[in-house]
């Protein structure tokens, strides 16, 4: 329960930073080197946080984190409900099927894994929204934020798996894929 | 007793995922519950906490440490200032003008719009959805559908309002549309967003009068933006064979990324 609970303050704090702090931060370095593309951009730690989960709770445990993020991420300000919630759960559950077959042991490792899974998001965020509205152009306006983002992502994503998986151990949770998230056994 | 409670949870997060894969629509804008209003309440503060901070560390770097050109361009602004003050002379004469026009033809002027000022605390929760948060709500008189302006032109529309932040669509998202006239000609079409903050007009016939530098203002026949706004000045026309419409890309006069207050138009039953 205390690492429940704990997780769920993250992913609030998370949504804080990456709704202001962060696009601020992008805003500013945007002003200062004049590159106008960095002023569009903000951090998806949410995803990264959901992916961290994926790879160590069990089915159940990525369900309840899936539904618990994507509820949160409504309360922040998001305009296609469908589109954010498949494009968190798609890179989520595959991060759970291939977990196994994953070596997290360096630094070039998380990046590549995070980097990929992000841009697969980003694929079926856009995608999702192209069905809906039929709006053919959607890759070519964000083909570049999607790259940037998974460059990104890759990059923060070594530093933020770290500070998770030392979340887990000092809320007395071990994470294993028997032994889910809310610690029903 | 245990044992059942791992299946009912399974059971109703299957529930949420099938609801979630066919509710493919708009985010339904229902009345918000409790835990919703509740978690509004106590983040937005945090979230006007961060803005404020980092403004604060902006203004220092960008007024006291950042002073590249700024000579220069005090330069430039003052001889800037004196044309629009000329300028502004001669708006006031056809202000009046147009005044003494209306009373002899005894037209009534269109009532002002009523606008509140509200700054931008937060972005949207995505980068690829153009929504931010203001730090003003429902409290204040907004609603869900008011117009949101800037000195400059068009920003878009309220997606959602809370007791004390809304949140704001903007023209760049791809689910926004506005009904727009070209100024000169009065040639009607919809503006929608297009690539890296620029907008597309759209459904104007091939031979319709339009060419680069028009500039377009809302018609005020959505219902939802009030006559006469501007949005942008067309940057391209294309005309092609095959099409029946011209495709025309819109500069908006708005800079969306740098969009720190904008003002809310609020209609007077809602105050």
């Amino acid at each position: 329960m205390k690492n429940s609970l704990s997780f769920f303050v993250v992913i609030i704090l998370a949504l804080i930073l990456q709704t202001s702090l962060i696009p601020k931060g992008f805003e500013f370095l945007s002003y200062l080197t004049g590159v106008s593309m960095l002023s569009q951009q903000s951090l998806h730690l949410i995803l990264l946080i959901f992916l961290y989960l994926s790879m160590k709770r069990d089915l159940l445990g990525v369900f309840v984190w899936w539904v618990i993020s994507c509820v949160a991420m409504g309360w922040f300000g998001i305009v296609w409900k469908g589109p954010v919630a498949m494009s968190l759960l798609t890179p989520g559950v595959l991060a759970f099927l291939i977990r196994k077959q994953l070596v997290l042991s360096n630094f070039g490792n998380v990046f590549s894994v995070a980097a990929i899974l992000s841009l697969l998001s980003a694929f079926f965020h856009l995608q999702f929204v192209r069905w809906m509205f039929g709006f053919e152009e959607l890759f070519q306006i964000y083909w570049s934020t999607a790259l940037i983002q998974s460059l990104l992502h890759g990059l923060l994503a070594p530093v933020l798996f770290d500070l998770l998986s030392k979340l887990d151990e000092s809320t007395g949770v071990r994470p294993s894929l028997e032994r889910g998230i809310l610690m029903l056994h | 007793m245990e044992k059942l409670v791992k299946p009912i949870l399974a059971s109703i997060l299957a529930l949420y995922l099938i609801m979630q894969l066919f509710s493919l629509k708009l985010q339904k804008r229902e009345e918000k519950n409790f835990l919703h209003r509740t978690v509004i309440y106590i983040t937005s503060p945090g979230q006007k906490a961060v803005d404020f901070v980092a403004d604060w560390i902006s203004d220092i770097w960008v007024h006291y440490l950042w002073l590249v050109d700024t000579s220069k361009q005090n330069e430039n602004l003052i001889k800037e200032n004196h044309l629009l003050k000329g300028e502004l002379v001669q708006l006031k004469n056809i202000r009046n003008e147009n005044d003494r026009l209306r009373s002899m033809l005894e037209i009534q002027a269109s009532s002002p719009l009523r606008l509140l000022i509200a700054k931008r605390i937060a972005n949207g929760a995505t980068a690829y959805e153009k929504v931010i948060r203001i730090q003003k709500g429902s409290k204040h008189g907004i609603q869900r559908a008011d117009p949101v302006l800037h000195s400059l032109g068009l920003v878009g529309q309220v997606l959602d309002s809370f007791d004390h932040v809304s949140d704001i669509l903007l023209l760049t998202d791809v689910a926004s549309a506005a009904d727009v006239v070209v100024a000169r000609s009065r040639v009607r079409g919809i503006v929608k967003a297009d690539r890296s903050n620029m907008l597309r007009l759209e459904f104007v016939e091939k031979d319709a009068e339009i060419e680069v530098g028009d500039e377009l203002l809302t018609s005020g026949l959505d219902g939802v933006f009030p006559e006469g706004i501007p949005v942008g000045r067309v940057s391209s026309v294309r005309r092609s064979e095959k099409s029946l419409f011209l495709t025309a890309k819109v500069e908006p006069f708005v800079d969306f990324d740098r969009l720190d207050e904008v003002f809310v138009s609020i209609k007077e039953d809602h105050l």
